[in-house]
């Protein structure tokens, strides 16, 4: 169970996450959505210690972030997929990441193969498409055979084969009591095999529920048509 | 979750700070030797070992300030001043290019104590420091033999290297520490070689001895033994020894290391 409690940060006079609090069970697959700017990338960020909140806190089972042992073997993660040297191959960076989190070698042939890069192993990450690196952040996230995924916007590149992939992967992942937390744009998508749904808008939580009660709001409505109206006060970069 | 071929093994029972920095480590050491730009800084401090040995035995062949013909004794170290340089350019590029490519990020999220990531990049920092000078040195004998240079009075040159070594070592540890200062490759690189080939002898020239043999480059050119444009009488006669001139790059080293770490744990990632 990973526990969100007031988390607040902001970045000078700018308030990008407002008390905000939720909870992501585990066996459960739950979307992160909200317009840009809504705060998402940075709560993730402080999820995982990469931001410091100026109030509030995530306990993953009671213990931070920083208090993890192994913070590999409990939560992978994917913030983004350009985060990769262009001059490594997907093999040595694979390899760095295991070193780093003190995990076997073995695994990240392991891991390539589950995400279907193993041709593309010894290629430099510089001559990948967008679609490779995210496969391969997410391989990154698979190291450690962890108990939660959080992925921010995993789909973005992927090919619609690559989309079902992802799709499959996750599910199972949670099917086997994993906890997932994606956020994503892509909301018809999410709306296949995502079960619960946090909602933020101007850094503030707009509803934290089951998708099933967010698509009872208004059963004639789609679940992107629902959200949209949900946030619709919440979009700082609205379209005209 | 996965089905998991390797069994992953449990957790083990180390000394947390000891397991993560050996962690740490072995990750640096992998992403050090898998870039083409490391092999292309160690390649080029032998290159350029070798080249001025040659040059200064074959082309230049005696030694302006005092008229006497280069030996393999007072050459083989000539390369030294550029390796430091290029010593602290690789040590900043340690930092700043995983900064410049979102790689810190990740490094953090698998051990977020940014302490023990960045013990392990100064540790990997000095071996690289070290390396390079070593490969300069030993570049500088191949250099001299192949000039047909006398070996001359090779009575210093077990000291000699030693300190060069040392130079070098501690000049890619301080490069390192200007890069968690200043984090932005250009930024950190141009900064370290405006300062080390102008600003410091201009610094040199208006302050007094005393202060002026505190500054970094000149006690790496005490260290090597080396001239520079901003050695007057009184610069020469208040010089340091060679214990005292590493000291000195020591603690540029250490303070900016520390100044860059405090930096880095305030900061966001």
């Amino acid at each position: 169970m990973i526990t969100v409690s007031h988390l607040t940060k902001s970045y000078g006079r700018r308030t990008v996450v407002d008390d905000l609090s939720f909870e992501l069970a585990a066996g459960r697959i739950t979307g992160f959505v909200g317009p840009n700017g809504a705060g998402k990338s940075t709560t993730m960020r402080m999820m995982v210690g990469l931001a410091r909140p100026d109030a509030g806190e995530v306990t993953y089972r009671g213990a931070s972030y920083a208090d993890l042992r192994d913070p590999a073997r409990t939560i992978g993660v994917v913030l983004d997929a350009r985060a990769m040297h262009p001059g490594r191959s997907a093999r040595n960076h694979l390899r760095a990441m295991a070193a780093i989190s003190s995990l076997p070698e073995a695994r990240v042939d392991e891991v390539l193969h589950l995400v279907g890069l193993d041709a593309a192993a010894d290629q430099r990450v510089g001559g990948f498409s967008l679609g490779m690196r995210q496969r391969l952040a997410i391989a990154g996230a698979l190291l450690g055979d962890p108990e939660v995924l959080m992925l921010d916007e995993p789909a973005n590149g992927l090919d619609p084969d690559g989309i079902r992939w992802l799709r499959g992967m996750l599910t199972s992942f949670a099917d086997d009591g994993g906890t997932v937390f994606v956020s994503s744009h892509f909301i018809a998508e999410l709306a296949t095999f995502a079960h619960d749904l946090v909602v933020v808008g101007n850094g503030r939580l707009i509803t934290a529920e089951p998708l099933a009660e967010t698509l009872d709001r208004d059963r004639s409505q789609s679940l992107e048509d629902i959200l949209l109206d949900l946030t619709r006060d919440a979009a700082r970069f609205a379209a005209a | 979750m996965n089905t998991t071929i390797t069994t992953i093994r449990p957790t083990s029972t180390t000394s947390p700070v000891v397991r993560d920095l050996r962690a740490a480590l072995r990750s640096e050491w992998i992403k050090l030797r898998t870039v083409r730009s490391t092999a292309i800084f160690v390649g080029l401090t032998a290159v350029i070992g070798v080249g001025m040995a040659l040059i200064l035995g074959k082309f230049v062949e005696t030694d302006p300030y005092d008229h006497l013909p280069f030996t393999i004794g007072n050459t083989f170290l000539v390369s030294s001043w550029l390796t430091t340089l290029f010593a602290v350019v690789a040590g900043t590029l340690l930092f700043t290019s995983e900064v410049q490519h979102g790689t810190l990020a990740g490094a953090l999220t698998a051990r977020p104590s940014k302490r023990i990531i960045v013990g392990a990049k100064a540790i990997v920092a000095a071996a690289l420091g070290f390396a390079m000078g070593a490969l300069g040195i030993v570049g500088g004998l191949v250099g001299g033999l192949a000039s047909g240079m006398d070996t001359g009075d090779m009575s210093g040159a077990v000291s000699g290297t030693a300190w060069a070594l040392v130079l070098t070592t501690l000049a890619a540890v301080l490069g390192l520490g200007v890069g968690l200062i200043i984090r932005h490759s250009a930024a950190a690189v141009t900064t370290v070689l405006v300062w080390a080939l102008a600003v410091e002898t201009l610094v040199r020239g208006m302050v007094s001895a005393n202060v002026s043999r505190l500054l970094p480059f000149a006690a790496a050119h005490g260290l090597l033994g080396t001239r520079s444009a901003a050695d007057t009488p009184e610069t020469l006669a208040a010089a340091l020894s060679n214990v005292q001139n590493a000291a000195v790059i020591g603690c540029w080293a250490a303070v900016t290391v520390a100044i860059g770490t405090a930096l880095l744990i305030r900061q966001d990632a």
